[in-house]
């Protein structure tokens, strides 16, 4: 009989495969919405695919294609984009524990296929054994098929884009899946003010130009956030 | 300006984020005060993006009662909160949305 060890480098990178693969089944609908969406909003398809591959980070791109649309000037639209994604330095702050001997080759793709998906199978893997073996190689499976799903999705809604129906009103799955990320980053009630302000603050100066609310909501949030802490500390 | 330029960009931001701590791991510290803001930051951030999101009709704001998106968002909020996941939020958002306008419009 041929033992096969399952602490080696393979057998660890189909490990974090298998562990992420019941996630995908959220991920490709969602990787193909973004594909329809830019589409939908006039981008040819190859720069919808352009951007899944040099962006790739789905909320962002959602954020960056209705910006584009309300005629955002550049620097807000890159903005925005980027403060959407600072989650990232908390995972990569998160995941350098773990990968931080590993040589330059490793950690540029590594750090290039961070996600919210992989970052969480991930870090639950990591956490119930800190002795692991050749955890990179957990990440990096389970981070790699989370990229295949995610460029393939965005490629098949970019390519059926425009054949589909107007009444879908796939507009409104904008607000609905940063909902989704919006609902579960609210951890205590500094922070729900905080965004009850930023809310607020968004629609009264939605006449802004440039999408200039969002910088002045997100600036008003973290102020109500921060008062409201220093005086529940006293 | 032209847009794959934005996307690189963009796309080089992001990389620098994601690359931060690969690289400052055991370099800084973090002070406490900017431990606080950047945990702000995502209720804030999102919060900035979903709220005129909601209320935007076709034509432009809709801040009313009368306004369907209203009631799927709340949906959506519910689900979320129960749930937290991204792909039932989206469906029964959508959903009660369709419904909706089956019924009022």
């Amino acid at each position: 009989m041929i033992v096969s060890d399952s602490s080696q480098p393979i057998a660890r990178f189909f490990a974090g495969a298998r562990a992420i693969t019941p996630i995908l089944m959220g991920v490709i609908p969602f990787a193909m919405i973004i594909g329809v969406v830019a589409v939908d909003s006039g981008l040819p398809a190859t720069m919808g695919s352009a951007m899944s591959l040099i962006v790739y980070a789905g909320a962002a791109q959602f954020l960056i294609m209705q910006l584009l649309g309300a005629n955002s000037a550049w620097w807000v639209i890159a903005l925005a984009a980027w403060i959407i994604n600072l989650r990232f330095m908390l995972y990569s702050a998160s995941l350098a524990l773990h990968i931080k001997n590993l040589p330059l080759k490793w950690k540029v793709p590594l750090a290039y296929l961070i996600s919210d998906q992989a970052y969480g199978v991930s870090i639950i893997e990591f956490d119930k054994d800190s002795g692991q073996h050749h955890k990179h190689w957990f990440y990096f499976g389970a981070s790699l098929v989370m990229w295949m799903a995610f460029q393939t999705g965005t490629l098949i809604g970019a390519l059926l884009g425009a054949q589909l129906p107007e009444s879908w009103s796939l507009d409104f799955a904008f607000p609905l899946m940063f909902t989704a990320l919006l609902i579960p980053s609210i951890k205590n009630r500094f922070m729900l003010l905080a965004a009850v302000v930023s809310g607020v603050v968004a629609v009264l100066g939605h006449g802004l130009p440039y999408s200039l609310n969002l910088p002045l909501a997100i600036g008003a949030g973290i102020a109500a956030g921060l008062f409201s802490q220093k005086g529940s500390d006293q | 300006m032209n847009m794959l330029l934005l996307f690189v960009i963009i796309g080089l931001g992001n990389f620098l984020l994601r690359y931060s701590f690969f690289y400052l791991f055991g370099k800084i510290q973090i002070s406490p005060m900017m431990v606080r803001i950047l945990g702000f930051i995502p209720p804030t951030a999102l919060a900035a993006i979903v709220a005129p999101a909601v209320l935007k009709t076709n034509g432009g704001l809709d801040i009313s009662l009368a306004n369907l998106q209203i009631y799927a968002a709340a949906a959506a909020f519910i689900t979320s909160y129960y749930t937290r996941s991204m792909l039932l939020t989206i469906l029964v958002g959508m959903a009660a949305l369709i419904l909706l306008k089956m019924v009022f419009l």
